[in-house]
């Protein structure tokens, strides 16, 4: 069987490093693996018939999907619709919820996400770097934050430390306010940074894909609206799924748009003909702003 | 609209009353210690050990109690973070919110938190019969170990069930495995661990009940873990029982160089705590 381990495996130089080539000095962050290299592969992901029970509840029924890579995927619906435990499957948090089983298949490059266990769910949470509805630093300095996440993969040495913390603070644009300041506490930066430095955090253990849970409702819009921007840049190496309550965002960002409800996904396809021309009715009557 | 304000205002005092009449307890305290003790106090008292005629007035001092006290105190203080901190991540971090171990365990420290010292003391001691032990500066450290590691366990488990789960989920999702993720709780509920260490000290450095039967006395200062030690509440106690005043003031002595080591320590943690709570998150 494929591990996801390996399945996992990470470029020989980070693909935002490459990209942009802000400076060859980081690379590589880490060890590359010959058998699967990212770059040539597509990193889909695909759900097969996905059930998740928490205790006697049925939260998502029966989900088919297909995330395509280097998109922004929106999932939206109203609350309670089970798009957050959606995400939280893909990143194995579903784990710390008491009384849950899931069934079905959720496949990265063909390995079961469901099914891996111990030190592969250890590769999988790198792989799928989340931003949540609060940006949570961790209790550190801000760069303590970045470097937490490498360090926990082995990178050592405080100036490799440094570069790495740089080049991602840049991709998230908060490198010109923070660099005179990366050992102060991450807590006394504003709320909108504070986001910025999670995405950064996710950003520098080199994930595929990016879980986004409402990340810019807690925001300021001028804030949300960097993040938004930001993840525009960021789809070009990344896949990212993100859920929102926010309509006009998803209007404004997404390249496929899943609409939920009650736990089933209704509709599902590419922004434009979802949002201009749904073939559910609910789809219709969600846009049209008849329930929230 | 009146009562309301009138109510307001008896609740007031009520409130400044109830702080006052503590405050004015501790001033109290401390006042008749200090009016007492204060005359029988020296750098002798301080620094040297008690002298032959010592328990009927004569020259020497009580260091023999503040260096066997310091000796268990630090010695339990250690030992019983080793033993609680590994006990408070276990049931906040490894169990499940409503894990019936957790449950379980939780009462059990509660029923630990409270059994009077001498009850550890009586123990220890019967246990110590047992091996054929003699009263000792180890039997003293393990009782003292046994009496704080509940009040460890539960002050600090109170500040590790507020650790936001955030936290931890973020901490997880960077692939951090839960070892890796106590690292960072640590340092959310590292102020707790402060407070439960301050609370757990002041117990432990002013117990008598517990260390009488497993420490015993002595006049000298315990140079090997098998012999026996003496401390300050004990001091206090043997020489309040004397019928000589001057005895009887060097026992308000021991006991204002008892309440200044506490003040020290709580002073020292208050800052510690400070320094620890720079990245915690509100």
């Amino acid at each position: 069987m494929k591990h996801l381990l390996q399945a996992l495996s990470l470029p020989a130089r980070p693909r935002t490093l490459a990209a942009n080539g802000t400076s060859g000095k980081v690379a590589p962050l880490f060890r590359p693996d010959r058998k699967f290299n990212r770059d040539e592969q597509e990193s889909e992901l695909i759900v097969q018939n996905l059930n998740v029970h928490i205790k006697d509840q049925h939260i998502l029924k029966n989900i088919h999907l297909t995330i395509p890579d280097k998109k922004i995927t929106c999932v939206i619906g109203p609350s309670g619709c089970g798009k957050s435990t959606l995400l939280k499957t893909f990143n194995r948090l579903i784990d710390s919820i008491e009384e849950v089983r899931v069934s079905g298949k959720v496949l990265l490059n063909g390995t079961d996400i469901v099914s891996s266990g111990g030190s592969e769910i250890i590769h999988l949470r790198r792989a799928m770097g989340l931003i949540s509805q609060k940006p949570c630093p961790l209790p550190m300095s801000i760069f303590d934050n970045i470097a937490y996440g490498c360090r926990i993969h082995g990178i050592r040495g405080r100036k490799k430390l440094r570069l790495v913390a740089q080049h991602y603070l840049e991709a998230a644009g908060l490198w010109e306010e923070v660099k005179d300041r990366l050992n102060t506490p991450a807590t006394r930066l504003s709320i909108g940074q504070q986001q910025r430095l999670c995405l950064a955090r996710s950003l520098a253990v080199e994930p595929r894909f990016i879980l986004a849970d409402e990340a810019t409702s807690a925001l300021d819009p001028i804030s949300s609206k960097i993040i938004e921007e930001l993840f525009i840049k960021l789809k070009e190496n990344y896949s990212i799924v993100m859920v929102t309550h926010t309509l006009r965002q998803a209007l404004r960002i997404a390249d496929n748009v899943i609409f939920m409800y009650l736990g089933e996904v209704i509709e599902t396809g590419p922004a434009d003909k979802v949002f201009n021309n749904p073939e559910h009715k609910l789809t219709k009557k969600y846009l049209s702003g008849v329930f929230s | 609209m009146k009562l309301k304000f009138a109510e307001e205002k008896f609740f007031k005092i009520l409130m400044i009353g109830a702080t006052m009449t503590v405050l004015a307890f501790v001033v109290s305290i401390i006042y008749s210690i200090l009016s007492k003790g204060w005359g029988a106090m020296s750098w002798d008292m301080i620094f040297k050990l008690p002298g032959g005629g010592f328990y009927i007035g004569k020259e020497g001092g009580f260091l023999n109690a503040i260096a066997g006290s310091l000796y268990i105190v630090g010695a339990s203080a250690a030992l019983g973070l080793l033993v609680s901190i590994p006990v408070v991540f276990y049931l906040n971090i490894y169990l499940k919110r409503r894990s019936r171990l957790a449950y379980v365990a939780r009462i059990a420290y509660d029923v630990l938190f409270g059994i009077p010292s001498i009850v550890y003391g009586a123990f220890g001691f019967t246990i110590m019969i047992y091996f054929g032990l003699k009263t000792s500066l180890l039997g003293g450290i393990i009782v003292i170990t046994l009496l704080i590691i509940p009040i460890f366990i539960r002050s600090m488990d109170e500040v590790a069930r507020q650790l936001p789960r955030e936290i931890i989920d973020a901490s997880y999702s960077l692939g951090a495995t839960r070892l890796e993720t106590i690292r960072v709780a640590l340092r959310q509920i590292a102020p707790g661990i402060a407070t439960a260490t301050l609370l757990s000290v002041g117990r432990a450095i002013g117990d008598a009940a517990g260390v009488m039967f497993t420490a015993g006395y002595t006049d000298s200062i315990p140079t090997s873990l098998s012999q026996p030690a003496a401390t300050l509440p004990l001091a206090v106690f043997f020489q309040l029982s004397s019928p000589i005043k001057e005895v009887q003031d060097r026992a308000y002595a021991a006991a204002l160089v008892l309440t200044i080591i506490v003040l020290l320590l709580s002073i020292l943690g208050r800052y510690i705590t400070n320094r620890f709570s720079k990245h915690k998150l509100k």
